[in-house]
């Protein structure tokens, strides 16, 4: 159990392989590699704060899920959506244990962070590895483990700054309150004379990784927002996903739900933006 | 190797193996409150209070606990002196067979040490990861309202 | 109403002191020293023969104490149904065989200092199958052809009931009363469908778990968590060929049981294991093994069809049912008997039909879950009433009203089908069913809300059901109680009865308190311990209060008598001048308390010990009544079906102690949402269950939780303690068709199988 962020590194490095990096260590129930040495425990390494920086909010990758959700600064952050969409993973006494990073980097087909981290354009700074940092959108392109390479460590995540008239919202779509996704949505968008000026949507659980929704960003940008050309955007977006089977519905089934559900996750961040640029 | 666990306001010196699980130590240290469903995260009958706040004891190391505060159920209340959470407990019938209440009242007492007047929902939240079959909750989210109001009042 | 003074108050539970402070002792809580750890091997395929199982590299591993296979135990037919003897289940177990019949069925065990060690040598067991063609659909299981699962000589039916394993067919249950194809003619609108339900694990809290053994005589100790301790004694006692009289049954606080644990499914092997070591062994299922290996709802597909006049009069009902039992028959009769005869008494109809095959299917097994085949029942006939009503433009409240038994009436259909075995006649004493109507459908709005259009993306609907259960199985059953007076007026309550977290140890003290007319703090209760308290058959079947409670009753009786006897000499006037009242014994103007009672009875003169004991035997099961209530918002867009509100008004006779009642009713209602909504098995083309932990077999969690509203309806059941009847069951029987009913009036598509889950409704009203 590192006490520091360079003495995990050490660690990593002379395991030479054998050692796996863990923050709330609950991922072990999914997959337990086989061949552990050791675990190196990043919880006592320093890298649990959370503060407000020239260009945005930095979240020390150990910080659990839970103090994110009382955090002041998050709770602010674009209305909120950090709070929402840590609050559709898992339980209460998990997300003590779960952190961040350990979500970030550990990508499940049902993950949340991932998908709104997309969308909000957050940036990835590591340590130890090929480059010291990555935009969501490189990050998530395969396993972010692949990525950063087997020696480096998630040091933090940096959301942007909020822009004026912007806001974001996050839907999961699930049987029950705590079970793992069947769709994940979240989408940023900053308005400027009345019309979409910018937009990230981002679509989880449908993909073995997050994935943009470029047509349905492109369908919105420069458009004014309403009903109907969010509707067209939103079917837009749905139509460009090749969804995976998911042995929890039947075949087709995502396909079918995931319009709507684009489509109120839009509706929900513009109206957030809206009363944004009103205030 | 040794940890040094404060258990219960108690400091212990704990011989474990290092890869053993915080739920396996507390019971071999005779503290059956915690309880075994699922290993894996998805009950809340090992559920123990962790400096504060409410986490699954069969996910955690307990070499991760070294110096750490530790609760259990045993150091809520005795039968003759019951904390104002268990005794709301038994008033509302929110206690069936018995094997959640444990977790139940530990992360109801985490969510209380947070949030003393919690909404409806801000309990249904708390409790989220605390299975139980017996009851359907119900009675478990009205004990846990009437023990904030109870509390309320000795403040 | 009458006024009791212990009875209908919410007294706190008798051990919810030490369960709230975490003290109460569960199976596992507790230290044995030189424990071993039992662990199984499990099939991994459907249907196969065992040729050969290498276990000698798992023997020579260090810490390791025994390897079990078929061929190290006696070989003896039993079933693992914790039923009364001799069975209605089907006898076509083995502690272990040569043969395995699903996914999850046992191979052999191992028995090793820690569990790591145990899980170790299993893995170093090499099994040789000869693997066997599969049935994974119940409908294929009684085709010409059909591979044969039960093809070992020694499967066979201890009681005179139709079995034939040759041809898969664990059970059937056939019925005829009037001319259903008569009554069918005679209708206005005829109707004709098929429901099915699905597989459903109880999931209780506490998964499996048993510890046994030797004590100083060399007796076999067996800590376990189960629902029928006598009936475990006995099938154990049987299964490893010792005499009862070497056994010896505890059950401490268990962790939830909802039928699971009327299943003697797991101590054998540990038993056996200490047998053959001297050393205690225990044996605790993970979740995963509570899944894939212990006992599940049972599936049941419905062909029903009835019959109805324009002016709502019901003129036939024919009730077709096959029924999956899995890879054993246990309840496989009486589960599948309940179908009928706890939904079909509900309703005056002179022509029904019902005919039943439950089939063996190399599935996982069925057994006792809470409802017990009711609740599979109502999924199908509870829908129907409203298709009914519906079809013929009446509001189904209306068509209940008209339709439902009523006091007085003696129901063909209860005489005829009794569990296992014929019937009793019953003429219906008590029935609270039209203020459970009335009062459910002002909570819910029914008035307002129910066929009304809709709009928007989300729409909203209301539906309802009636339901009965039962109050234990009469002629069949018996509880009984010992009571003991101590020198502090207070009374030891030694019941066979079994809390499974009901709270039956604090309802069946309570009715001693009542009689003997002190507080409950009063009455020290110990139960379920084969060797110290006195039989009962366990809890199962909504019996506890009803019967358990009598004999309990009737054994204060005694008690009562005999503290009247002493008083009366301690008076000297005659017994019958003496009475009992608010724990003092008074006459002629002179009055005496219980300890001083109890103090001359134990010290002074003609001493003895004032005790009774009482057995108990019902002749009828009256029904309890309830009118569910359930709100839905459908989503058109995705097809998820939430519950927004759910009411459930209940008539249970006398509620002993109201709160637990309503805590039995909300469990039971939980349970039966998430099941509707949720819950399902998902099963592989080799018939192996992917889904066996709460990642993905979602139980509903607090935060999932509806508006629930209870009303509980008093009525006085005379064969019952104070008026009580049952509570436990019934509830969970209502989800299923009041939700589907209540998606019906939302968006116009009739659910028929469950569970109903976003996709399929979405699939229903779209098609893709």
């Amino acid at each position: 159990m590192p006490a520091s962020l360079d003495a995990a590194r050490r660690h990593l490095k002379a395991g030479n392989g054998g050692y796996v990096l863990i923050g709330g260590g609950t991922g072990f129930t999914f997959s337990a590699p086989k061949y552990i040495r050791g675990i190196i425990d990043l919880s006592k390494a320093g890298l649990d704060y959370i503060t407000n920086a020239g260009d945005g909010i930095h979240i020390g990758a150990a910080a659990p899920l839970g103090t994110l959700l009382k955090n002041p600064l998050l709770k602010k952050y674009c209305g909120g959506v950090i709070g929402e969409s840590v609050l559709t993973i898992a339980t209460t006494p998990l997300r003590n244990l779960i952190t961040v990073g350990g979500n970030a980097v550990q990508v499940f087909i049902w993950s949340s962070l991932p998908v709104l981290f997309l969308a909000l354009d957050a940036q990835f700074v590591t340590i130890g590895g090929r480059r010291r940092i990555f935009k969501a959108d490189e990050f998530f392109k395969s396993q972010p483990r692949r990525q950063m390479g087997e020696e480096a460590i998630l040091k933090e995540i940096i959301l942007p700054r909020q822009k004026p008239s912007s806001a974001a919202a996050f839907l999961k779509f699930s049987k029950t309150e705590t079970d793992f996704a069947l769709l994940n949505i979240a989408v940023y968008v900053s308005i400027a004379r009345n019309k979409c000026h910018e937009t990230r949507i981002a679509l989880g659980a449908a993909t073995p990784l997050p994935i943009r929704l470029t047509a349905a960003e492109e369908a919105l940008k420069g458009e004014v927002l309403t009903e109907d050309n969010i509707a067209l955007a939103a079917g837009a977006g749905a139509d460009m996903v090749n969804y995976l089977k998911d042995m929890r519905v039947l075949d087709g089934y995502k396909k079918q739900a995931a319009p709507a559900l684009i489509r109120r996750c839009i509706q929900m961040a513009v109206e957030r933006a809206k009363a944004k640029s009103k205030a | 190797m040794i940890v040094n666990l404060n258990i219960n306001n108690q400091e212990r010196q704990v011989e474990i193996k290092p890869a053993e699980r915080l739920i396996d130590v507390l019971r071999r240290e005779g503290f059956f409150s915690v309880k075994e469903g699922c290993r894996k995260g998805n009950c809340g009958a090992c559920v123990v209070l962790l400096d504060g706040s409410p986490v699954n004891s069969c996910l955690i190391f307990a070499a991760r606990c070294e110096g750490r505060r530790i609760e259990t159920a045993e150091s809520l209340g005795s039968t003759e002196n019951l904390h104002p959470l268990q005794k709301a407990f038994l008033d509302e019938g929110a206690i069936q067979c018995g094997y959640c209440t444990p977790g139940m009242l530990l992360s109801a007492k985490g969510l209380l040490n947070e949030n003393p007047h919690p909404a409806e929902d801000d309990i249904k939240k708390a409790l989220d990861g605390n299975l139980c079959r017996c009851t359907g909750y119900v009675k478990i989210i009205k004990a846990v309202q009437k023990a904030a109001e109870a509390i309320g009042k000795t403040r | 109403m009458k006024e009791f003074s212990t009875v209908g108050k919410s007294e706190w539970k008798v051990d919810g002191a030490s369960l709230a402070t975490g003290r109460a002792a569960f199976t596992a809580d507790m230290d044995f020293r030189d424990l071993l750890h039992a662990r199984i091997l499990y099939s991994p395929h459907a249907h196969a023969r065992i040729i050969k199982i290498d276990t000698q590299k798992a023997k020579s591993l260090r810490g390791v104490h025994g390897v079990l296979t078929w061929e190290d135990l006696p070989r003896i037919v039993h079933t693992t149904a914790g039923q009364g003897a001799p069975e209605p289940s089907p006898y076509d177990s083995f502690l272990l065989d040569n043969k395995v019949r699903f996914v999850g069925d046992r191979v052999c065990a191992v028995a090793a200092e820690s569990p790591e060690i145990a899980e170790k040598a299993l893995s170093l067991i090499k099994v040789e199958y000869e693997i066997l063609p599969a049935i994974l659909d119940a409908r294929d299981a009684m085709k010409p052809g059909a591979p044969v699962i039960h093809d070992e000589k020694e499967a066979q039916q201890v009681i005179h009931t139709p079995y034939d394993p040759s041809k898969n067919m664990a059970a059937h249950v056939e019925l005829n009363i009037g001319n259903v194809e008569g009554g069918l003619a005679e209708a206005d609108v005829a109707l004709d469908y098929e429901y099915e339900t699905h597989y459903a694990q109880h999931c209780p809290l506490e998964p499996h778990v048993a510890i046994t053994y030797l004590d100083e005589n060399g007796r076999l100790i067996i800590r376990t968590s189960t629902q029928v301790p006598f009936h475990a004694r006995r099938i154990i006692a049987q299964a490893l060929g010792i005499p009862v009289s070497r056994v010896r049954v505890i059950k401490p606080r268990i962790g939830g049981g909802f039928g699971a644990k009327q299943e003697v499914l797991i101590e054998g092997i540990p038993a056996a294991f200490t047998l053959k070591t001297g050393r205690p062994v225990k044996l605790a299922y993970s979740r995963e093994e509570e899944f894939i290996s212990a006992r599940t709802r049972h599936p049941q597909i419905i062909r029903l069809r009835t019959g109805v006049k324009k002016n709502g009069d019901i003129t036939a009902i024919d009730l077709g049912v096959i029924m999956n039992t899995g890879a054993y028959g246990a309840h496989a009769l009486t589960v599948i008997c309940n179908t009928g005869s706890k939904t079909l008494p509900l309703f005056h109809c002179l022509n029904v039909r019902f005919v039943g095959d439950s089939v063996y299917t190399n599935l996982p097994v069925g057994g006792a879950y809470r409802g017990y085949g009711a609740t599979q029942g109502y999924a199908a006939i509870g829908i129907q009433m409203d298709e009914m009503a519906h079809a013929i433009g009446m509001d189904p409240i209306e068509f209940y009203k008209r339709n439902h038994i009523q006091v007085g009436e003696i129901s063909p259909i209860i005489q005829a089908l009794g569990e296992g075995r014929e019937g009793v006649e019953q003429s219906l004493a008590t029935c609270g069913l039209d203020e459970c109507i009335e009062r459910g459908a002002k909570e819910i709005g029914w008035a307002e809300k129910h066929g009304k259009p809709k709009e928007g993306a989300i729409k909203r609907g209301v539906g309802m059901v009636c339901l009965m259960q039962g109050s234990g199985i009469p002629e069949v059953d018996m509880g009984a109680a010992t009571i003991k007076m101590n020198e502090d007026g207070s009374f030891n309550l030694l019941i066979g009865a079994t809390d499974l977290g009901t709270g039956s140890d604090t309802v069946l003290a309570q009715i001693a308190a009542e009689v003997l007319t002190v507080p409950l703090g009063k009455i020290i209760v110990y139960s379920s311990d084969t060797d110290m308290t006195p039989f009962d058959v366990g809890a199962y079947a909504s019996s506890t209060t009803y019967l358990s409670g009598m004999a309990v009753k009737k054994a204060a009786e005694n008690v009562r008598d005999e503290i009247l006897s002493v008083a009366a000499q301690m008076f000297n006037v005659s017994k019958e001048e003496t009475t009992l009242r608010n724990g003092e014994a008074a006459a002629a103007g002179k009055k005496v308390s219980l300890s001083r009672i109890a103090h001359y009875s134990l010290y002074e003169r003609e001493q003895k010990q004032i005790m009774g004991m009482a057995s108990h035997i019902a002749h009828q099961s009256p029904p309890p009544f309830a009118a569910h209530f359930a709100e839905v918002a459908v989503c058109t867009e995705t097809g998820k079906v939430t519950v927004v509100k759910y009411v459930s008004a209940v008539d249970c006779g006398t509620a002993i102690n109201p709160v637990l009642a309503e805590g039995q009713c909300e469990g039971a209602l939980l349970n039966g949402i998430s099941f509707a909504l949720t819950e399902e098995y998902l099963f592989d083309s080799r018939g192996r269950m992917l889904n066996p932990n709460f990642n993905y077999y979602k139980i509903f969690s607090a935060r999932d939780l509806p508006e629930i509203k209870t009303i509980l309806v008093p009525t006085f059941e005379n064969t019952g303690p104070f008026g009580a009847k049952s509570v436990s069951e019934i509830n969970i029987n209502g989800p299923i068709p009041a939700i589907s009913n209540a998606i019906f009036d939302a968006i116009g598509v009739r659910m028929r199988k469950s569970p109903f889950t976003p996709d399929r409704v979405l699939k229903a009203l779209k098609g893709f």
